[in-house]
């Protein structure tokens, strides 16, 4: 057999625990660029390396390399911060980063166009935060969701305990981190990385902790999903699902996103031992070959969900129990002020493309730093890439509100579909991207508002969801419209998401120009308006008319035609 | 030129000077391997015959031509004299200092030096060790000497022929008598030249009659000189900007193709080139004085328009003082005359002007011809060459920085900078020369490490070195240290650098961007920083070069003191003399402007 291991799994073996030659590529001043190996190292630490790419062929022609930058990504659990955390994160922000704060679908926030002299710097700001970027990206568990639901506070405190818990357990041991960055002492020998291993995961683990009836954390788009069940207002346990994911990569039938499988229902002390045997399958049954096909949901896929249990269950010593059953009913966020039991409330802020930045138009990051100043309560980042100001007393409310106001913060200009939507970050930052995302997205959205207009279904919200490329960040394969980046200008168009994350879509037609996208989807709203059922939702329309089927078992069908 | 390159390697006592040398080389280039041979050996014969130096012309010379030269200058001076001065049929011996012994002065009876001022009022690189031993307790007495002094210089700057001045009072002060007047030429030398030379000659036949003097058979190049007389015209392949939008120095990468058999350059060389004035200051000196375009002058006994002559002979962006002065006699102005009677004023004044504010703000009546007598012809500019023609054989690059100021509210743009920056178009022809830098050279032995200091456009001749080396395949350790402004917008030629770097080429680099950080950290900070190494390779033989700025050198050269005392444990006295050791040895070398 001529079978070879990804050189990105030599590079994990070479690096001495994610050590790799990191110091040297820092200390190097000739490039803002870390050496190739590096690059992929960096990732374990939360950073990227990237590059503008809207002026890599003018530097090129200048004798100077691309302009490089890093993206660093913090590990902020259930998205929570405190106030205090948040003035950090914002003069971090201003004065290390691009000047700008983007949340992401991922419940946390990232800086962008770091330079390789300011990223130790930056990472010791935000430490002594005490917020890290550890696993922030890399093949190791990443940032675990929670639902910040708002209106049950105790119950929203308890699960994201175990959130925070997860990921804590979950934590790569090294100190690599805290040696590289944070001047810790050097280990004395005899590391050892118990869960990982040296080669650590074959590819990026995504945990995700839901409070039904909201799936605003898309828990079935996740390597690991955990939905608390309550009883009572407390948490009586989990059901557990395994095997979702988003990834595909285009015109390659063996790749494809997929829902997770459902394990069965587990107490909450059963928790991290659950979480740590299904990592550990996967680190072990994995593939290491090939970096396309290595997330968990081939591995289950591969092994068949049964085998996968049993060996989960061997491991973790724990027999799940039949799933409870639970009910979701939307996808995305609920805007605007809501009130917990205790006469605390919490407002929703829509932010365009979780992008937080002074511009001409808004001073969206000097509202936030003002209302942080003082806020009592604690800031929650959603998997929407929202943000909520969480645990406001009556007696600040109208303040806070007063605050957003002024600064553009709460507007009652947006449609129902925009405030559904999602788009990644893309060009010209993002080294995958193909076509544009978020820079892009608004103006598009645009359109589409006038479309629905003319066919009176304004108030209807469409969830759409853009993305530059198919790995599919925005998590565009359970929208009800998916727009996935092909080529410059060029998107496919998915259709069939079910508006609560419970059913993928499918490509509807390829490789659009924004000519042909804007005619088509004129065509589909005209339908849609007619032909809709009452509190019928575009994308089981699109399903119910036939003009795509739905996804059964992607492995099988993804890629069959409408 | 590598013939010469690798004679003397072998040789390294070569007793021929510059026009003998040359004849051999030209008796010689068409033999092949086996033609050679033979006339090896017949020379070897020759030899055998003749008792040892018993013939050899530069024995005694009755007349040494010696010229130290920075820019070319004095050099095309020395060997137009020594053309005419072989047209009478002396013997003699014309050489460039650095080929030249010193404690030879006492052995000599007529010496003409031609000398130009660099920097500070310091003599030209190639000069140095001529004027430590006349600096020097230990000279002899000269007493049977004469000497004439042609110095060159540029009276804008303080020190004005400082070196010529200098030489002439070391000499003066071993007794050696005066043959002719020194002279101290400005910039528009070539109106002394021939009354010089003919002064000179007839010196020469009054204490040294032609006919009691050795004839010898003149020997006349054949091949076509490109020099500032008549320059080759290269064409521009491509021009493109290496500094970022938002850089603050405007920087070109300019490529011109030449013809490899006709214009010969070795890495550190220069191009001298001119240029063309910017038609739109040329409109508005038009309109300003209300002077027609169209009217015929007459200029070097040429009539041409005044917008030609203006376009591509006369010299409108770098004011000298004298232009200055004549315009004030015209003017008639209070505030200008004050200026123009005192030098310090007057150095300030033109400083960071051009003719046209002198136009603009004292206005005066004048006539075409008037204007054009009152100009100097344009001087060609001198720009580091930045490749390497073992690299690249038919190109030539220069890295060239618009120069822009701003002085008493006007924006102003450098003569030969703008055109090379802003208005030369692919295609365009360039009149250029090359002009030889014999003091800024790779070392001949090719594994000897090289550490290469430059800021700004002075890194240009290290991408030749680098080029040339990789080139020949040099096994030598290479080092570089750059400086500028800010790592994204004007690290200049990062990506050569890399490749090569990445070759395995460039061995070690340093950088010093001053306004990324809040402090500013210039190449000399940096050196200092890594002493230990940089003393590490001087041990080790390494040669040392520095490119760059008067005040760039200054600091590196503290810094170099510095780091011998640190590193060499040596007191301030005996590090100052390490590193004049260095230049001695010709590790040391500068290339400084």
């Amino acid at each position: 057999m001529d079978i070879k291991v990804n050189p990105n799994e030599l590079i994990k073996a070479n690096s001495r625990y994610l050590r790799g030659t990191l110091e040297q590529s820092m200390a190097d001043q000739a490039t803002g660029a870390l050496s190739a190996d590096d690059a992929q190292i960096s990732k374990f630490h939360g950073f990227y390396e990237q590059d503008d790419r809207d002026q890599r062929q003018s530097r090129q022609q200048q004798f100077l390399e691309p302009y490089y930058s890093f993206m660093l990504r913090a590990r902020l659990p259930g998205g929570v911060c405190t106030p205090q955390q948040w003035l950090t994160i914002d003069a971090v922000g201003r004065e290390l980063g691009n000047g700008t704060i983007r949340l992401t679908t991922r419940q946390t926030f990232q800086y962008h166009g770091i330079l390789k002299r300011n990223l130790k710097p930056l990472i010791k700001r935000i430490n002594q935060a005490m917020i890290d970027s550890i696993g922030g990206c890399g093949d190791v568990n990443r940032n675990v969701l929670c639902n910040p639901n708002p209106e049950h506070s105790e119950l929203h405190q308890t699960v994201h305990d175990w959130a925070r818990r997860i990921s804590e357990h979950l934590l790569p041991k090294t100190r690599a981190y805290h040696e590289i960055w944070l001047d810790g002492e050097p280990v004395a020998g005899g590391e050892s990385e118990p869960l990982y291993g040296e080669t650590y995961l074959p590819r990026k683990f995504k945990t995700a902790v839901a409070v039904p009836p909201y799936n605003d954390v898309d828990v079935y788009t996740n390597d690991l999903g955990f939905v608390a069940i309550a009883e009572g207002g407390h948490l009586s346990g989990f059901n557990v699902l395994a095997g979702g994911g988003m990834g595909a990569t285009h015109d390659d039938p063996t790749t494809f996103p997929r829902l997770a499988d459902e394990l069965g229902f587990i107490t909450p002390e059963q928790t991290l031992a659950v979480a740590e045997a299904i990592v550990a399958v996967q680190r072990d049954f994995g593939d290491r070959v090939s970096r396309r096909h290595a997330r968990l949901k081939y591995t289950i896929q591969r092994m068949g969900l049964a085998s996968f249990i049993d060996e989960v269950e061997q491991r973790a010593g724990v027999q799940f129990k039949p799933s409870h059953s639970v009910q979701f009913t939307s996808q995305g966020d609920r805007y605007g002020w809501v009130a917990d039991g205790e006469n605390r409330w919490y407002l929703t802020l829509y932010i365009e493309n979780g992008r937080i930045a002074d511009t001409p138009e808004a001073n969206l990051m000097s509202g936030l730093r003002k209302i942080a100043s003082m806020h009592q309560g604690d800031f929650r980042i959603t998997p929407s890439q929202n943000l909520i100001i969480a645990g406001v007393s009556a007696r600040q409310k109208q303040h806070i509100e007063n605050i957003a106001r002024e600064y553009g913060l709460i507007s009652n200009a947006q449609t129902p579909t925009r405030l559904a939507s999602l788009a990644c970050v893309a060009l010209p930052t993002c080294p995958q991207a193909m076509a544009e995302g978020e820079r892009y997205f608004p103006r598009f959205l645009d359109r589409i508002e006038e479309i629905a207009a003319r066919y009176g279904i304004q108030q209807q919200a469409v969830v759409m969801r853009m993305t530059g490329c198919p790995n599919g960040c925005a998590r565009p394969y359970v929208a009800e419209i998916g727009l996935i980046g092909k080529g410059p200008g060029r998107y496919n168009l998915q259709l069939g998401g079910d508006g609560k994350g419970l059913r993928l879509n499918r490509l509807f037609r390829k490789n659009l120009t924004e000519n042909e996208l804007l005619k088509i989807i004129d065509e589909l709203f005209h339908l849609y308006a007619e032909k809709k059922l009452t509190d019928e939702g575009f994308g089981d329309f699109s399903v119910r008319y036939g003009l795509v089927k739905p996804v059964i078992n992607p492995a099988e069908d993804y890629h069959d035609t409408p | 030129m590598e013939v010469i390159a690798r004679t003397k390697e072998r040789f390294p006592a070569n007793p021929l000077d510059d026009l003998q040398f040359k004849g051999l080389q030209q008796a010689i280039q068409s033999l092949n391997s086996e033609q050679l041979a033979w006339a090896s050996g017949y020379l070897a014969g020759l030899v055998a015959l003749q008792p040892m130096g018993n013939e050899a012309a530069n024995e005694s010379p009755a007349l040494t031509i010696l010229y130290a030269t920075q820019g070319g200058n004095a050099r095309s001076v020395a060997e137009s004299l020594a053309v005419r001065a072989q047209d009478q049929g002396y013997a003699l011996r014309l050489v460039s200092a650095e080929n030249y012994r010193a404690r030879d002065l006492a052995k000599e009876q007529l010496l003409i030096v031609v000398i130009s001022t660099q920097g500070e009022g310091e003599p030209p690189e190639s000069a140095f060790e001529l004027f430590k031993y006349l600096r020097s307790k230990k000279t002899a007495q000269l007493k049977n000497l004469r000497y004439a002094i042609f110095g060159l210089g540029d009276s804008s700057y303080d020190h004005f022929c400082e070196a010529a001045k200098e030489l002439d009072h070391l000499l003066k002060a071993q007794d050696a008598k005066t043959l002719v007047k020194r002279i101290d030429a400005d910039v528009d030398f070539q109106q002394h030249l021939m009354h010089w030379q003919t002064e000179v000659l007839q010196s020469v036949e009054r204490v040294l009659p032609s006919d009691q003097a050795k004839i010898i058979p003149i020997l006349r190049s054949t091949t076509v000189r490109h020099d500032r007389n008549n320059p080759y015209q290269a064409e521009l392949l491509e021009r493109r900007r290496i500094t970022t939008e938002d850089a603050l120095t405007e920087i070109h990468h300019l490529a011109l193709e030449i013809d490899p058999a006709v214009i010969q350059y070795q890495p550190g060389d220069a191009l001298g080139l001119f240029f063309r004035n910017d038609p739109a200051q040329i409109e508005e000196i038009l309109s300003l004085t209300g002077l027609e375009g169209s009217a015929q002058v007459t200029l070097e006994q040429q009539n041409i328009s005044l917008t030609e002559a203006l376009t591509d002979r006369l010299e409108l962006t770098q004011l000298h003082p004298s232009v200055v002065k004549n315009w004030s006699s015209m003017a008639d102005n209070r505030d200008l005359n004050t200026i123009a009677e005192d030098q310090t004023s007057l150095r300030g004044f033109v400083r960071n002007r051009q003719l046209i504010d002198l136009i603009s703000d004292f206005p005066t009546d004048l006539d075409e011809q008037s204007l054009v007598n009152l100009l100097h012809t344009q001087q060609p500019r001198l720009y580091s060459i930045a490749s390497s023609q073992n690299s690249i054989e038919e190109e030539i690059h220069l890295t060239v920085a618009a120069l822009r100021y701003k002085s008493h509210n006007c924006d102003h743009l450098g003569g030969a900078s703008g055109y090379l920056t802003q208005r030369i178009k692919e295609g365009d022809p360039l009149g250029v020369y090359v002009v030889k830098n014999p003091s800024f050279k790779l070392p001949q032995a090719t594994d000897r490490p090289i550490i290469m200091v430059g800021a700004g456009t002075g890194i240009a001749p290290y991408r030749a070195f680098l080029q040339e080396r990789e080139a020949l395949g040099s096994t030598g350790r290479n080092w570089l240290v750059l400086g500028n402004r800010h790592f994204h917008r004007d690290f200049l030629y990062q990506t050569d650098w890399l490749n090569y770097r990445k070759s395995g080429l460039l061995n070690r680099i340093s950088l010093a961007f001053s306004r990324d950080e809040r402090e500013r950290t210039y190449v000399q900070a940096r050196l200092y920083e890594e002493r230990a190494e940089l003393y590490h390779w001087l041990q080790e033989g390494a040669h040392l070069y520095v490119c760059g700025s008067l005040e760039m050198e200054k600091g590196v050269h503290h810094s170099l003191i510095a780091i011998a005392q640190d590193q060499g444990g040596l007191d301030e006295a005996s590090a100052i003399e390490y590193i004049e050791s260095l230049r001695e040895q010709g590790r040391y070398q500068r290339d400084v402007y």
